[in-house]
């Protein structure tokens, strides 16, 4: 058993407490999965050798989706990856005309993260690195620093989109020369994706083009160009709740939507995307739905079908698609013994709660919401850790009692996964049989 | 006397006080707030004061320089170029009132205000003269900031903090702070420096006050408190948020919580730009006490906001992912009573009191129960679980469970369900539900009991004791609208009867006999139904002295009467050789996860590190570049650093702060497995790699 630091302990027990996703100290807590993680880091260790790496992780609405995206941006953190990670929503999609693609570009920009920024917002980080080293090869090679950009830059152009990106880098440097904190802004801006019209992008940086719905993907790939140019080993992107995309009615936007899923995959498996790296998340019925899911489409679902051989038991980790099944009552107990071990810094000394307390705890839960206290967590584990902070703000205090105090509300999630955008659907009307009025007499 | 007279006659020599003109290198210097003479010291040292004007330097006034651009290298007007000058003199001339203008400019007007209001102020011989000036300096200050401020950053946070710094010194006990209700609007915390500021204010004014906190600024320190992690409530639903806060709020602390005990006062630091002063931090205590620092304060308030984030919750999923929902009915059904709009709630409460005073259920048309809520949005087939999850709230259920929209005036029945572990055994309510069918018609035939029928008839189900408590709360709103019903109550039952077995259609017929027993019905219309059901009790069996036998022995068939009702408990049964299982998985997860995290090992013995060469010597900190490692020793003296201060700190390096910190941050990475530096702001030190690094 290893130490935990303070500062991993404090921020994973503020984010379960407050029933969100942490960012960071997942290792702490994870649960077997080992071959998961396995495949995971492999594909890790692939970006940061100027790979590519492509998975859908699919699972039920609590087997952990989410954490295990998260859990592959800290990895990617940890391995020197810029990581940035967005959901999915009705406004933010792949592909759209109305501004959503460029919406999910703006929000990936926004929660760009490195290892020492992992909150996000790492973007100004990125490219004054990147300047910052350039100035310094200025200095030792005794060139010019514009030239040095240029110079750097140069690999750039010949991505699609590349020399507009190189020209923005350019002017926010010279922003830094000059003093000039609006061309810096400005830059900054076009790189998040904030412009909306190309003649502003003009005036204020002299560009041409501004990131736009159908070169999102393009500027994805610029992006992780860039990163290693500014010394990171490159770009992993973790996309949630893509099962937004299967609640689209529309089906053209659908497809359209999947064509694009279909290109990254295409382009991450044949090794023309250079350290970039896409983990996506979704339900099994996203995946494998053959009208409105993945599997719709012809092409995808002849790349991602299960491996035939995959089956009674044996199981293909180098598949593009990871298969997370819900949390069995072991494993949640196991999830359990964590938390107790993080409160307890991991020192078996400072434990809060006894090996009985445990199934004493899950037996309370399975009283008040049934399996749903292992099959969608969330709200178990945070009864768990608010116990665990009360007994130990109140260390005479009595674990029995304050178990049976413990409320525990179920977890609807789910249903709002299922719930697809309205069509019109014929609504059916009860039939009356001839037969059903009473004859009975007396 | 005369120490005091000359220096005063000397600072006033070179002070241009506010409003007056003065004149350098042919320039008319308009509005005065600036040094312009031959003669002034700097503070802590003795070359020349670097916000000095001095006339007799040498000005190109024929070409002036298009920028200034601000950087460590600016120490003063003497150093700057002749061009410069010229730009930065021109600049003056206009009033400080052109379109636009460069950093250094601003910079360096600052320097001469700074001296000002720093060490003049603070000489007891100038103290009033200054004060008097105080206004209008921190006037044109404000004027500035809002005239250059976008465009110039630097000049902007430094200004701001100066500001703050004065309005500290000038008010200790913070009295003409503005008003900070005006900011319980929700704010992205730490979007507004100033709003962030006064919500402290007002929050320690409250302690001092000795009152309980009110809600709004209860709210308002949640929202402003960077320690709180915040879901998507208070941004997706803020006024929703808001006032749940403030509701669950005043339920558990009544009028407020009582500010006591000891805080530590608050304090505003100002580390100045101009060199004028070497290295010094000016500090100004508040005579107010400092909440947001207090733990117990903060933990209340965390679990207040986490308490209404997890409320919330569901109805955020839903808006964040269908944003158009808002209003609907499967919105409705998201959101907790708590939020429901008052008009919605009042009209449920009022229904759920008059059920419960009535003790009995509600018919009403089913188009009126629509008209109480919202429109629905999605698939038609869903509607009817998202009206059962709206009804559930109030501990309601409605019967038919699946009314029909194309026949919404019929009438339908709202009652209240009781909580209940018992198990309803197979097809039991069906046949309850049949036998209460011919019971209604039964009792209706005798007509002995109008006005009293349902209560009857509610009472004659407790001769049907395996109905679970959810079955016979349905039944009874069944039976309201029976009685309701003028006619065809026994649409239906002939069919119904013909596939009931003959146990269940006798079972039937003793249960309608029990009841008819009980409250005296003997019409012809239970004896023929009586016969109908095969039964052969019949009421020869009334008066009976002895105990009689109501149904022939059939071993193994029948309904035994269940034991009394005890709490379920489900078993959890564990696996015990797949925990085991897991846990070695676990740990292998954990060693594979542990060399990715580098986690600290436990062992606390000493570790014997070899002396790092060079650490103390400054080439090679962290293994960083001079530049860097310069920027990294000169943060590592303070604890916590403000944006704005780094900032100045970065460009006086000739760095950029962003890629500076990143750079560092890697470095203290690769060597401690920690950054050195945490927070975006303040940003502050990490004590630990700090320690090492020392």
């Amino acid at each position: 058993m290893t130490a935990i630091k303070a500062r991993d302990r404090d921020a994973l027990i503020q984010s379960l407490r407050a029933g969100v996703v942490p960012r960071v100290g997942q290792h702490l807590i994870q649960v077997g999965r080992v071959r998961e993680i396995e495949a995971l880091i492999k594909d890790v260790d692939r970006i940061g050798e100027g790979g590519s790496a492509f998975r859908v992780v699919a699972g039920d609405y609590g087997a952990g989706k989410s954490f295990f995206l998260n859990l592959a941006c800290s990895i990617g953190r940890e391995k020197k990856l810029v990581t940035a990670s967005a959901d999915l929503t009705p406004d933010r999609r792949l592909h759209a005309t109305g501004g959503q693609a460029r919406s999910l570009y703006a929000e990936l920009m926004k929660n760009l993260a490195t290892r020492t920024k992992p909150e996000g917002g790492a973007l100004s980080a990125i490219v004054e690195k990147f300047i910052a080293q350039a100035l310094q090869d200025a200095q030792t090679g005794g060139k010019s620093p514009e030239s040095v950009i240029q110079e750097k830059l140069g690999s750039l152009s010949e991505l699609v989109g590349g020399y507009d990106f190189a020209s923005v880098i350019a002017a926010y440097w010279k922003g830094h020369e000059t003093g000039n904190e609006q061309l810096k802004a400005d830059a900054v801006r076009w790189l998040r994706g904030e412009f909306t019209t190309k003649t502003d992008a003009k005036n204020a940086l002299g560009v041409r083009t501004i990131v736009e719905d159908a070169s999102v993907y393009d500027q994805i790939k610029l992006m992780a160009r860039f990163v290693r140019l500014a010394g990171y080993a490159g770009l992993l992107i973790c996309l949630d709740e893509l099962v937004n995309l299967y609640k689209m009615s529309n089906t053209q936007a659908r497809r359209a939507n999947y064509e694009q899923i279909l290109r990254i995959l295409n382009d991450t498996l044949q090794g023309s995307a250079e350290g970039l790296g896409f983990v996506l998340g979704g339900t099994p019925e996203f995946l494998t739905d053959r009208v409105r899911g993945l599997f719709s489409y012809e092409a995808l679902q002849s790349r991602l079908a299960e491996n035939t051989f995959a089956k009674d038991g044996l199981v293909d980790y180098n598949h593009p698609v990871l298969k997370l099944a819900n949390l069995s009552p072991e494993d949640f107990y196991v999830l359990l013994t964590k938390l107790r071990n993080v409160f307890g810094y991991g020192d078996a000394s400072k434990y809060l709660l006894p090996d009985t307390a445990l199934p004493v705890f899950m037996e309370h839960c399975a009283q008040r919401i049934g399996d749903a206290y292992f099959r969608t967590p969330r709200n178990t584990v945070t009864a768990f850790v608010n116990l665990l902070s009360v007994l130990e703000q109140n260390p005479d205090a009595s674990w029995q009692t304050l178990i049976g105090q413990i409320q525990v509300s179920m977890d609807r999630g789910a249903e709002t996964d299922r719930v697809v955008e309205a069509e019109p659907v014929a609504v059916a009307q009860p039939v009356v049989g001839a037969d059903e009025f009473a004859n009975f007499s007396l | 006397m005369f120490l005091t007279d000359l220096f005063s006659r000397h600072a006033k020599s070179c002070w241009v006080p506010p409003g007056e003109a003065s004149e350098a290198a042919g320039f008319v210097l308009p509005r005065g707030m600036i040094y312009v003479g031959t003669e002034l010291r700097a503070v802590a040292n003795k070359s020349a004061e670097p916000s000095l004007i001095n006339p007799r330097l040498p000005v190109d006034s024929v070409q002036p320089s298009k920028t200034f651009r601000w950087s460590s290298d600016v120490t003063g007007y003497a150093a700057i170029g002749a061009k410069v000058k010229a730009l930065y003199l021109q600049w003056l001339s206009e009033g400080r009132k052109s379109a636009e203008t460069s950093t250094g400019c601003l910079m360096l007007f600052l320097f001469g205000v700074e001296r000002r209001v720093l060490h003049d102020w603070a000489q007891p011989q100038m103290h009033d003269v200054v004060g008097a000036e105080l206004p209008a300096i921190i006037a044109e200050l404000e004027r500035l900031v809002a005239r250059y401020g976008e465009p110039h950053p630097v000049f902007k946070a430094q200004t701001l903090k100066l500001l703050a710094y004065l309005a500290a010194m000038r008010d200790p006990h913070a009295k003409g702070v503005d008003d900070w209700r005006g900011y319980l609007h929700p704010v992205e915390p730490g979007s507004s420096e100033r709003a962030h500021r006064d919500v402290r204010v007002a929050l320690g004014r409250a302690a001092l006050s000795g009152g309980p906190l009110p809600p709004d600024l209860a709210y308002c320190g949640y929202l402003h408190l960077p320690a709180i992690p915040k879901r998507d409530a208070h941004r997706v639903c803020g006024d929703l948020h808001r006032q749940l806060f403030e509701a669950e709020y005043a339920r558990q602390y009544g009028a407020g919580l009582e500010l006591e005990g000891r805080f530590e006062k608050m304090s505003a630091l100002y580390q100045p730009v101009s060199p004028t002063f070497g290295e010094v931090e000016f500090e100004a205590l508040l005579e107010v006490p400092d909440v947001m620092r207090d733990a117990g304060f903060v933990r209340k308030l965390e679990q207040l906001g986490h308490y209404c984030d997890n409320q919330l919750s569901d109805y955020v999923r839903l808006l964040n992912t269908q944003p158009e929902k808002q209003g609907t009915l499967e919105a409705l059904a998201a959101l907790p009573l708590q939020s429901w709009p008052i008009g919605r709630r009042f009209r449920f409460e009022r229904l759920v009191a008059q059920m419960k005073a009535e003790d009995r259920p509600q018919t009403l048309p089913y188009a009126k129960l629509l008209a109480w809520l919202p429109r629905y949005t999605g698939r038609p087939l869903d509607k009817l679980g998202v009206l059962a999850r709206v009804l559930s709230k109030w501990g309601l259920a409605v019967e038919p469970s699946a009314p029909s929209e194309a026949h919404a005036q019929d009438p339908v029945a709202l009652y209240r369900v009781q909580d209940g572990n018992a198990r309803p055994l197979a097809g039991e309510y069906e046949r309850a539900e049949l036998a209460c069918r011919l019971l209604v018609f039964i009792v209706r035939a005798e007509g002995a009991f109008a006005g009293t029928e349902f209560d009857v008839l509610s009472g004659a189900l407790g001769h049907w004791p395996t109905l679970t408590l959810a079955q016979k709360d349905r039944l009874r709103a069944r039976l309201c609208l029976w009685l309701a019903q003028a006619e065809g109550v026994l649409e239906g039952t002939t069919q119904a009867l013909a596939a009931l077995s003959a146990k269940d259609k006798a079972r039937i017929g003793e249960f309608l006999f029990a009841v008819a027993e009980h409250v005296g019905i003997e019409g012809s219309a239970l004896s023929r139904i009586l016969a109908q059901m095969s039964t052969r009790k019949t009421k020869k069996a009334r008066g009976a002295t002895v105990p009689v036998m109501l149904r022939e022995e059939q071993p193994g068939s029948g309904f035994p009467i269940p034991a009394a009702p005890e709490p379920v408990r489900p078993k959890v049964s564990l696996d015990l050789a797949r925990i085991a299982q897991l846990q070695v998985e676990s740990e292998e997860v954990s060693s594979m996860l542990g060399a990715i995290f580098s986690e600290e090992p436990t062992i606390v013995a000493p570790l014997v590190v070899a002396p790092i060469t060079g650490v103390s010597a400054t080439p090679s900190l962290l293994g960083l570049d001079q530049r860097h490692a310069a920027f990294a020793r000169r943060l590592i003296a303070q604890a916590s650093w403000s944006r704005t201060e780094l900032e100045v700190l970065a460009v006086a390096e000739g760095l950029m702060l962003e890629g500076a910190l990143e750079r560092i941050n890697e470095a203290a990475y690769d060597h401690y497995d920690d950054p050195l530096f945490e927070g975006a702001d303040p940003v502050e030190l990490n004590l630990s790699v700090a320690k090492e690094l020392a």
